[in-house]
């Protein structure tokens, strides 16, 4: 059984280390674009409650695509716009749960 | 005449639109991730209760239908399922978005899908009672060992990570046993946590952080590598609809088990699709699954939409729904005045209605799918940047709807990077969902079997169905690892 596992062990750590079965390496990871994905994420969530879901998802969805290098403001506004309120209404409609309302202070104006 | 009174209930001006409507809501609904036809039923349910009955029901069966070929289409194009029903349909529905093949992808599942739903509809009807008969008879041994077989299924699904799937699987089988015990009710793995000891890790979750989450943070990290934009021109609708025609076996193939799988309640269409395309990619070693094949995307639908309608016949039949979206279809029936039971398939136009209102329902969906599949398609040109934070809030909202708590979007938030280490490693993550639907089937059952054998002396496991499906478990695991083996010796003699 110890034998087993270690095999697996090293099966599974191999592609960790980079090194493919066919003896290549895997693309290597872009560390700060990975933490600025997480980050951006974290924070999102972090905001959810106290700004209150529909103004911070148009934040996010402002900023997001702006510091991932989309940059044409006005477009990225009714998309980040239509998107919550869309969203906010579908959840409304169907769900029992309620969304953070946050300083909106209505969940569904 | 019962039939023809039902007819002419579905033909009414109001009730045709009705049909229509709920096909294109549905489908609209079911492309955002995370939300499949439960979340559709929940959503309009309540609207419809003022409704005539007839067109409530006619309503609600098109959407219901229509929310899981949604799922696909997002599938297919953005590869990140819209619903769990789809993740087979990913493995080479989005493969053949990037050789420009995304519209016949669409039109191809659009057919398979309503051949498949047509096919559970004439075993609804038909041969209701005699499948339920069956079901009944499937005892926790039986149950168990049908989940020892989909772990087995999860070596077959991975192909040369058979290995690494299998512990995958084991990750997910591991992350079901969070939260109560199912049959003493204590808990384990909470250590303390208010929010692990009420809900657990709910697959759902699971699924989002996985796939939306986790192929959101691998776009945005690869910058536009995830999704390439298509360059080709979208075009094949009519390939794919042809093709889908020209593979009448898979289809059908796939149907069954589809049928088979909605039948028995628990299974569900988060194992059918999986199933069906682990199915055909096994019959078919040389089909090229994984790169394209236009077969790898119509069999999950096919299945799909057959355990959708077969989940409504012991819904129907017995009042035991599988799923969370039969047990709202079968809510919708008893809000409108109609009993659940032997009896529910004779007698009342309103049931014929809905019937044929299921049929026409999957010619519907798939029209509509079909001449909006260009337009569709093209939702794989949308900048990354754009896309990803979409992608993100979708799968946050689809994770908070579970149960409406925040620690579910939390824990979707830690799936996602595991689900990013998984893709970065080019491993599959299929395996860690199947392990997490299995994982509370096979150990409830396990135990209730072992309790049955306590109280009788005689071991259920005992019995032809259990001893078989455990000699099919073993050929099924046993094959992929013994290929790897294989392989890699005549790689070192090389």
């Amino acid at each position: 059984v110890a034998l087993v596992l270690v095999s697996l062990a090293i099966q599974t750590l191999r592609p960790l280390a980079g090194v493919r079965e066919d003896g290549g390496t895997f693309e290597p990871v872009r560390l700060s674009r990975l933490a600025l994905a997480v980050g951006l994420t974290a924070g999102y969530l972090a905001l959810w409650k106290p700004l209150g879901f529909q103004i911070d998802t148009v934040v996010f969805l402002m900023v997001s695509p702006m510091l991932l290098g989309f940059r044409r403001p006005i477009v990225l506004l009714a998309i980040a716009v239509a998107t919550a309120i869309l969203i906010a209404f579908l959840f409304h409609l169907g769900s029992g749960a309620v969304l953070p309302a946050g300083v909106l202070r209505v969940g569904w104006p | 005449m019962l039939w023809l009174s039902g007819l002419h209930l579905v033909v009414e001006p109001l009730n045709l639109l009705a049909l229509i409507l709920g096909s294109v809501i549905g489908l609209f609904l079911g492309t955002l991730p995370g939300l499949g036809p439960g979340f559709a039923l929940t959503l309009f349910l309540p609207l419809t209760f003022d409704f005539p009955a007839a067109t409530a029901l006619i309503f609600l069966v098109s959407l219901y239908t229509a929310a899981v070929y949604g799922g696909a289409i997002t599938a297919v194009v953005v590869n990140v399922p819209g619903h769990p029903g789809n993740i087979a349909t990913m493995f080479d529905g989005h493969p053949m978005a990037r050789q420009g093949r995304a519209g016949q992808a669409i039109a191809a599942m659009g057919v398979a899908g309503c051949i498949g739903g047509m096919l559970a509809l004439i075993v609804l009807i038909t041969i209701s009672p005699l499948v339920v008969d069956i079901a009944l008879h499937i005892g926790p041994a039986d149950y168990f060992m049908l989940a020892v077989f989909g772990l087995a299924l999860v070596a077959a699904t991975c192909g040369r990570h058979a290995v690494q799937g299998l512990i995958l699987g084991g990750v997910g089988f591991l992350t079901s046993t969070v939260g109560e015990d199912p049959i003493t009710g204590s808990f384990r793995f909470a250590y303390g946590n208010d929010y692990l000891m009420n809900q657990g890790i709910n697959f759902a979750v699971i699924v989002v952080g996985l796939f939306a989450l986790g192929s959101s943070f691998l776009m945005i990290e690869e910058g536009t590598a995830a999704v390439t934009p298509i360059n080709a021109p979208i075009s094949g609708v009519w390939s794919g609809v042809l093709a889908a025609l020209r593979h009448p076996v898979e289809i059908i193939r796939a149907s069954i088990v589809g049928v088979f799988m909605g039948v028995i309640p628990g299974l569900g269409i988060a194992l059918s699709n999986i199933v069906a395309y682990i199915v055909e990619s096994r019959l078919n070693p040389r089909g090229n699954f994984g790169g394209g094949n236009i077969v790898g995307v119509m069999a999950p639908e096919a299945a799909d939409n057959a355990t959708l309608i077969a989940e409504l016949i012991p819904a129907f039949s017995l009042g035991i729904p599988g799923a969370i979206s039969s047990a709202l279809m079968l809510e919708a029936v008893t809000i409108h005045g109609l009993q659940p039971g032997p009896t529910f398939f004779n007698g009342n136009p309103v049931i014929a209605a809905f019937f044929i209102a299921a049929f026409l329902s999957q010619i519907s969906f798939a029209v509509i799918g079909i001449a909006l599949a260009r337009f569709l398609a093209r939702g794989a040109e949308v900048p990354t940047s754009i896309l990803a934070p979409i992608i993100i809030v979708m799968g946050c909202i689809g994770a908070y709807a579970v149960h409406g708590t925040i620690g579910d979007v939390i824990l979707a938030l830690i799936f996602g990077l595991v689900g990013y280490v998984i893709l970065k490693l080019k491993l599959p993550l299929a395996p860690i969902v199947l392990g997490a639907i299995l994982g509370p089937l096979a150990e409830g059952n396990y135990r209730r079997a072992i309790i049955i054998e306590h109280a009788t002396g005689k071991s259920p496991f005992l019995s032809p169905l259990p001893l078989t499906l455990l000699v099919l478990s073993v050929v099924v695991f046993v094959i992929p690892l013994w290929e790897q083996v294989r392989s890699a010796r005549t790689a070192r003699n090389a």
